[in-house]
């Protein structure tokens, strides 16, 4: 329902800033997810919307209207925390219905709506008991049942799948995206799983200490990562990332030497910032894992030993040692046959190349994009 | 498995221990039931059963009225005790504010006052308040003897509380009264029957005060009223009646500890967050 706007948000511990200069505009009825490793300001940028933090610097809005200063019942906002945080004293119904008895509406309308949430997360039947009598998945369940009641402008999840056993998680996982589709709400979610994040979103936030690496659909992160922070985090098993020497750029093609004598050209354009770059400089190599394919030696970029090899059942993670102190991961069909000590001759597309600047850790643009450019 | 040595020292212990503990009360009984020169014999059973004691401690003074006095200042120093100690650990145990950790120890070592040392200062607050020889007063005073302890208990407890449960109270639109009092209250129950207990004890025992502040043998509380218990003559003590008084007193201690032990049960915030 409600548009989110946060504009020049920063958040300071005591003397510790942990975000700065937050700018995030999330759309109505958007699924946005905040991922980011641990400790990298997430869930404090959630608990900022919700309230529960105080703003140091700067303003939120939430349809327009600025809530910076409001206490959170205020706000329209609903969270789901990851402990749950059911009240253990009350019976399912109890606790769904906590929220919508401190308003004054009449009792009908409050049964009325319990009784829809709990028939949309299948929980009715679990309606007179207390949350000690309820599994995890259930518990859950109730909690999320207990945001949608209060009809809230804006949906909020703090890592709600992170206690639940890996099977559990996937079916809620799917259990939430349906929500989704049926509620219609603008939603915020928190995880640590990129894979969560890119099953749910509409759209990701990548945040890294404090800041906003990038913001894109879970496929333009994927396909088109602005810096190698954005480029590791996202995507599993991670991308692989090789030292690399320039030795020419020319019409915006830049020329690469690989280890092994081998040459590599990709299509870029430079940003200004990296105007300065010529044939001589160092950059960064990405390929992800997946894009890796065994060929013959004439086209091949790469070559080297098979280190290790981890059989996955439906696919297989092969270690290769392309020089002396860099070592690549290749992701290949479960059927295929590769022994230890075996050489491997390996190359990639371009338009599945990434590049990054040696310090700025930035990507350059590449024209031969799959999709549109970010 | 237990060896026959390691059980019987278990078992042995446990019975010494017992007996420790329980003779005394066993032996306050036994005396209760004996009259005139029976008591000065060591019988473990008494020789008649003398129920003569236990009637005359309700004829010769107003002992009923005492029990009631006790049970009325009991109570009403632990509803007020609890009360305030229970908005005092909200405060601090959920509220950050500055000097808590000194307001904390503050209540701690106020604790540890001697009661004698605050005996004179209490009894001119007391004399000003016009609270002299009224039940009032002694609850007020025994307020003050309860209070610390039920404070720093009940924080400790308040502060182990899931600090999701009260932001989800507060996300819910819950003000931090009903946060207090509708969500905290019904987790703390084992806290509150627990320093609600202790501090029941501390009043129905205390003697001090009572003595101090009271003149008359209608106000009296049940400790001083035994303490004051005349024989015949004034050199004699009726030790019948003062050990038939003292276990009739000790009836109602050993009645709430036995109701409120189910209440005592751990786990009471089980389901709240994961689990």
């Amino acid at each position: 329902m409600g548009r989110v706007v946060l504009s020049n948000l920063k958040k300071t511990f005591g003397k510790v800033e942990v975000l700065h200069n937050i700018n995030l505009d999330i759309k109505k009825n958007e699924f946005t997810v905040f991922v980011g490793p641990s400790g990298c300001g997430k869930s404090t940028l959630l608990r900022l919307i919700a309230g529960l933090e105080d703003v140091t610097e700067g303003t939120i809005l939430i349809e327009d209207e600025d809530v910076t200063l409001m206490r959170p019942a205020k706000r329209g906002v609903a969270m789901v925390f990851q402990s749950y945080a059911l009240y253990p004293h009350m019976t399912v119904y109890e606790n769904m219905s906590f929220a919508l008895r401190r308003t004054k509406y009449p009792k009908e309308e409050i049964h009325r709506r319990v009784m829809d949430a709990a028939e949309v997360l299948q929980v009715t039947h679990l309606l007179d008991r207390q949350p000690k009598q309820l599994s995890g998945g259930q518990r859950q369940r109730v909690a999320i049942g207990r945001a949608i009641i209060r009809d809230p402008r804006v949906f909020l999840f703090d890592e709600p799948l992170s206690n639940l056993d890996a099977s559990l998680r996937v079916k809620m996982r799917m259990r939430i995206a349906k929500l989704k589709e049926k509620l219609h709400t603008t939603m915020i979610y928190v995880t640590h799983d990129q894979v969560e994040a890119m099953t749910l979103a509409d759209k990701i936030v990548v945040l890294n200490a404090g800041n906003i690496e990038q913001v894109g659909t879970p496929l333009e992160l994927y396909n088109h990562p602005c810096n190698k922070f954005v480029a590791g985090f996202i995507g599993s098993p991670k991308m692989n990332f090789m030292k690399v020497k320039i030795t020419g750029l020319k019409n915006e093609v830049v020329t690469l030497s690989l280890p092994h004598e081998r040459v590599m050209t990709l299509p870029v354009s430079l940003p200004k910032s990296m105007r300065n770059m010529g044939p001589g400089s160092s950059a960064e190599l990405g390929v992800r894992p997946e894009h890796l394919v065994e060929c013959a030696e004439s086209s091949s970029l790469f070559v080297g030993t098979i280190q290790t090899i981890e059989h996955l059942g439906s696919e297989l993670y092969v270690y290769v040692k392309i020089s002396e102190d860099q070592t690549v991961l290749m992701r290949a069909s479960g059927d295929k046959k590769f022994e230890v000590g075996a050489t491997l001759f390996l190359k990639a597309l371009p338009a599945d190349c990434h590049l990054f600047h040696p310090d700025s850790e930035l990507a350059f643009d590449r024209f031969s994009s799959v999709s549109g450019p970010v | 498995m237990q060896t026959k040595k390691q059980k019987f020292i278990l078992y042995g212990g446990s019975f010494f221990v017992i007996v420790i503990a329980l003779f005394p009360f066993y032996w306050a009984i036994v005396s209760s039931l004996k009259s005139g020169s029976d008591l000065f014999k060591t019988d473990f059973i008494p020789p008649s059963f003398a129920w003569q004691n236990y009637v005359d401690i309700f004829k010769e003074q107003p002992f009923g009225r005492n029990i009631l006095n006790s049970l009325a200042v009991a109570f009403g120093t632990v509803t007020i005790c609890l009360t305030l100690a229970i908005s005092a650990a909200y405060a601090l145990g959920r509220v950050s504010f500055k000097g808590r950790s000194l307001l904390l120890l503050t209540i701690l070592s106020v604790s540890m006052f001697p009661q004698v040392a605050v005996l004179s200062g209490m009894f001119e607050l007391i004399r000003t308040l016009n609270l002299y020889n009224n039940l009032f007063g002694l609850m007020f005073s025994y307020m003050v003897l309860t209070l610390p302890f039920t404070v720093w208990i009940l924080t400790t407890f308040m502060k182990q509380l899931p600090k999701e449960i009260e932001e989800a109270a507060i996300l819910d639109g819950a003000s931090t009264w009903t946060i207090c009092f509708k969500i905290f209250l019904p987790l703390l129950w084992p806290a509150l029957v627990t320093t609600g207990l202790l501090a029941f004890i501390a009043a129905w025992n205390e003697f001090l005060f009572a003595l101090t502040f009271t003149v008359e043998s209608q106000a009296r509380t049940v400790p001083v009223a035994i303490a004051l218990m005349t024989g015949a003559s004034e050199y004699e003590l009726p030790w019948g009646k003062i050990m038939a008084a003292s276990v009739v007193v000790t009836l109602p201690l050993i009645f709430l500890v036995l109701v409120f032990q189910r209440r005592i049960v751990s786990g009471l915030t089980a389901g709240a967050v994961k689990g």
